[in-house]
């Protein structure tokens, strides 16, 4: 007997929902990105348009016989240094403001200037006042994000459901248990969203911000290739760069937002 | 046997808006100790803000409120279910039953999920269980702190009348067992026909106790003629005394 195959379409949400968390899909992103822009190389076939790999190969030979890693390595500490500075300083504000209606009052237009305010400018400002020291890199960054921290978590704070606060207060807990059962979880999506938008921006205005002057790193050497039109080192540099802030996201931003936000997953 | 604390509520005034005519003016309310009273009335009469400062949720009002002479806000804290669940979503059922006490030994916990048939629903989250699972969750977070005050708001507005009929079992049982001090508000006159010892009857503003009717016949001996006797008894007595029907 002959048996046809069947061709189930998805009929159910249920089915909807097994197709769209097919495991596996978001590993083909990266592959796929690579076979674009390798066509498009051959397709061009000119060396301001290297393929991928090319770029490999030059990221090798930088990593093994120049200064990538070198780069990498003071790239990475100083945008270390400006995130955890931003979160833990943008946390405590944004909590401050979230709470004290008269502080976000007061504030509401310096959080406005903030916000509005040309990154470029207020390192060239910096620049001037503190010479171009690691110190005024990082602070022009932290002065850049704090104030989108600030928003979004005085933003958490001000949806924070004031059942919570009654059941808390029913219950008699402790500060100390009402911190860690009702205060934080609450925070805690807020703050990984802030971690998560802040990384992604301060990575790329610590670059910008090397390129306009400092004696080293990602965006200092990428400038120097740029004056030397090396397009494959340009690339190399932000191939390396790209791939240490996915290791990141894979290796210790999704894990911990996982851990974190288990409860909000759906139903199975 | 053992029994829960009296409770004496003299709350001079409550009012939640200074230019408004206060909630409570001058109410006094007396609550033997192990007693089930249930409060009736319209709503907005003021049933919730009563239970609210029996419970220390709301500390703005005159007066005094204590639990066998201590004051309320000082004594062990109530078992208190709300007309939500209010379950934290970020916990599991049984992080949720420890919530309400910090020392809380997992297997009290246990043993309280299992008093309310969640048995196996140990690790599962609020958002995973039904409306009504995670409406025993709440009463099995109220009963695993052991307390000697329970405070239901509503406990059993919008479910179904099987589980409504099984909530009643299991407080009727607890009660039994235990004997609490209970104070709930129901707007249905069954739900304290088949379970309070007392039904007190809120009206107007500033609240004022219209009607205070005793249920003398013991929760195990009250068959179906007994409850719908005293279903009537309530409900008459609120619609002649407030103009409103249970």
């Amino acid at each position: 007997m002959v048996r046809i195959p069947q061709i189930s379409t998805p009929t159910t949400d249920k089915d909807k929902r097994r197709l769209r968390d097919r495991p596996g899909l978001e590993y083909l992103s990266l592959p796929l990105l690579l076979l674009v822009w390798q066509v498009l190389a051959m397709a061009f076939t000119n060396r301001l348009f290297p393929s991928p790999v090319a770029v490999s190969k030059e990221m090798w030979f930088l990593a093994t016989e120049g200064r990538l890693l070198l780069d990498l390595g003071k790239t990475l500490l100083r945008a270390s240094a400006a995130f955890v500075i931003s979160m833990v300083l943008g946390t405590v504000l944004g909590i401050l403001l979230g709470r004290q209606h008269w502080v976000d009052r007061l504030f509401s237009t310096w959080l406005l200037v903030g916000l509005n305010l040309p990154a470029i400018v207020v390192a060239i400002l910096l620049y001037i006042w503190m010479g171009l020291t690691e110190g005024a890199l990082i602070l022009a960054v932290i002065i850049n994000k704090v104030p989108l921290v600030i928003t979004n978590i005085r933003e958490g704070v001000r949806s924070f459901s004031p059942d919570y606060d009654e059941l808390a207060r029913a219950l008699r807990m402790p500060m100390g248990r009402r911190l860690r059962l009702i205060f934080v979880p609450q925070l805690l999506p807020f703050v990984l969203a802030s971690a998560r938008t802040g990384l992604s921006l301060i990575w790329k205005i610590v670059l910008v911000f090397e390129v306009l002057g400092s004696d080293g790193g990602v965006g200092f050497r990428v400038s120097l290739f740029f004056q030397l039109f090396d397009i494959t080192g340009i690339l190399a540099y932000t191939t390396a760069f790209i791939l240490v802030v996915m290791a990141f996201e894979y290796g210790v931003n999704r894990p911990i937002e996982g851990k974190v936000v288990r409860w909000r997953m759906d139903p199975a | 046997m053992a029994h829960g604390p009296g409770l004496t509520l003299n709350i001079v005034e409550k009012r939640f808006d200074p230019l408004a005519t206060p909630v409570l003016d001058q109410f006094t309310l007396n609550i033997a100790p192990g007693s089930v009273v249930a409060l009736v009335g319209p709503s907005g009469v003021g049933k919730s803000t009563i239970l609210r400062l029996v419970a220390g949720i709301d500390r703005l009002f005159s007066g005094r409120i204590t639990v066998d002479g201590i004051d309320a806000d000082k004594a062990h804290p109530p078992g208190f279910v709300f007309q939500d669940p209010r379950l934290l979503p970020w916990l599991t059922a049984i992080d949720n039953i420890r919530a309400a006490d910090g020392k809380m030994p997992q297997a009290t916990a246990l043993q309280a999920l299992a008093q309310v048939g969640l048995n196996g629903y140990g690790d599962a989250y609020p958002h995973q269980l039904s409306g009504g699972m995670q409406r025993r969750l709440a009463l099995a977070r109220a009963l695993a702190i052991n307390a000697e005050v329970l405070l239901l708001d509503e406990p059993f507005v919008s479910l179904d009348r099987a589980l409504v009929n099984e909530i009643h079992g299991l407080l009727a049982e607890l009660v039994g067992a235990k004997r609490p001090t209970v104070l709930f508000i129901s707007h249905l006159a069954e739900d304290a026909a088949r379970l309070a010892d007392r039904v007190v009857v809120l009206a107007g503003r500033p609240a004022r106790i219209v009607d205070d009717i005793e249920l003398p016949t013991s929760r195990q001996q009250r068959d179906g003629n007994i409850i719908n006797g005293y279903i009537r008894r309530i409900e008459s007595a609120a619609s002649t005394k407030t103009g409103t029907k249970l």
